[in-house]
């Protein structure tokens, strides 16, 4: 009996969501322009259930999202909150991996922020 | 420490940022493209010190100002926006040998913006909006307000894109009447381009951004009434153009700016305007 327990509460665990896997989504979100705005959409996307990295891009436009699995991000909900911040919610993709955490740890090791006074003197693509 | 030097603490307080969410750019010299979405609040902090003097009958005279405003906006909903911009002044007067000065709260200013348009794009965004506002007798009469409630209202417009953005304004002021007195109305129109000039392709998430700032302003004011009597030495045209610099990053903006009288046509002996310096930071929260 003993044993019989401890078996379902280890097949109760394994099926919680605390173990459900990272995907990350990919959202094309139009009207993004300034520091503000990805501070602004970044801040709304972080409180949403189940959502664990957000990080914006406004020369594609796109942010990207670290969630699990399970979490809800249906295409109404996001246009809806990100309408709410003064943004247009185009589209989104989903890829099996989230891939944020690997460019942060890249960009940590590799690029030391450039600085304000370095920013000014990089030329203009 | 007396008002003056309040003012500039406030202002340099402003500048070491740190407390809010972020800021988008917009003009410096005007308030009502201030960007606000639902629920946001937004602090703005500006100190300005105009100094004016001209030579009138073989008299000189002086004007030193010292101004702060704290701007606070609230977005109600996407569309409605509401502000309010409490001014503290600080003014020295010299007409030869003589001198006065001034200071304490001037008149408060509240306003509504309401979007009639917005059209977003990748990396860009279009808005119209309406404003109507009132200036309040909150100043002392004669000294740090004219004691009257001025309706005034008009239409704002702002493209933005990454690297451009440009925003103009055209407004009409009908001024109210207190004690016999009356301020002419005015009309002005202002524009604003702001050019990003580091790092255009740069993730935002590493720095902020800094901006170029040309902005201008045209305004036309008719003559003041005294008893319905008009005061010839008032009114006139005048224009600025105002170089600056503006640094955006995620979480407070600083901002600085000179404007510079090119236009200076007031009817009669009036004082004509002076440059100001401006100094200004601004938070979300």
């Amino acid at each position: 009996m003993k044993i019989l327990s401890l078996l379902s509460i280890s097949l109760l665990l394994l099926a919680s969501p605390a173990f459900a896997k990272d995907v990350q989504y990919n959202l094309r979100v139009d009207g993004m322009t300034c520091p503000f705005c990805a501070a602004t959409s970044e801040k709304t996307l972080r409180k949403m259930k189940g959502v664990r990295q957000v990080s914006a891009n406004l020369d594609t436009g796109i942010i990207a999202v670290c969630a699990d699995e399970t979490a809800e991000l249906h295409d109404a909900k996001l246009s809806k909150i990100l309408k709410k911040r003064g943004f247009t919610y185009v589209s989104k993709t989903r890829q099996d991996t989230c891939t944020l955490d690997v460019a942060a740890k890249s960009a940590d090791a590799g690029h030391k922020k450039p600085g304000f006074w370095a920013s000014l003197f990089h030329k203009h693509n | 420490m007396n008002l003056k030097h309040a003012l500039m603490a406030m202002g340099l307080l402003g500048m070491t940022g740190g407390l809010g969410q972020g800021v988008g750019a917009a003009p410096i010299t005007f308030n009502t493209a201030l960007p606000l979405s639902d629920g946001e609040v937004i602090v703005r902090e500006q100190v300005h010190y105009t100094k004016a003097s001209d030579v009138v009958g073989g008299m000189d005279r002086q004007l030193k100002l010292w101004k702060s405003i704290t701007a606070l906006g609230y977005g109600v909903n996407e569309k409605l926006a509401v502000f309010a911009a409490i001014p503290l002044i600080d003014k020295d007067m010299k007409f030869g040998g003589d001198s006065d000065s001034d200071s304490g709260l001037a008149d408060m200013k509240i306003f509504a913006r309401y979007r009639l348009y917005g059209k977003d794009g990748p990396g860009q965004t279009t808005r119209i909006g309406a404003f109507a506002g009132l200036n309040l007798p909150t100043g002392k009469f004669g000294q740090t307000g004219d004691g009257s409630t001025d309706v005034w209202g008009g239409l704002v417009i702002t493209h933005a894109s990454t690297r451009w953005s440009y925003d103009g304004q055209i407004k009409y002021t009908a001024n109210g009447a207190h004690n016999g007195f009356a301020r002419g109305d005015s009309r002005s129109a202002n524009l604003a381009l702001q050019y990003r000039i580091n790092r255009p392709h740069e993730n935002v998430q590493m720095n902020g951004f800094l901006y170029t700032v040309l902005e201008g302003e045209i305004v036309y004011a008719e003559r003041d009434k005294m008893a319905g009597v008009k005061n010839l030495n008032s009114g006139g045209t005048t224009a600025f153009i105002a170089p600056g610099l503006q640094y955006a990053t995620k979480r407070w903006i600083g901002e600085a700016a000179v404007k510079i009288p090119v236009v200076r046509d007031l009817h009669g002996t009036a004082l004509q305007p002076g440059a100001t310096l401006i100094l200004s930071s601004r938070f979300n929260f």
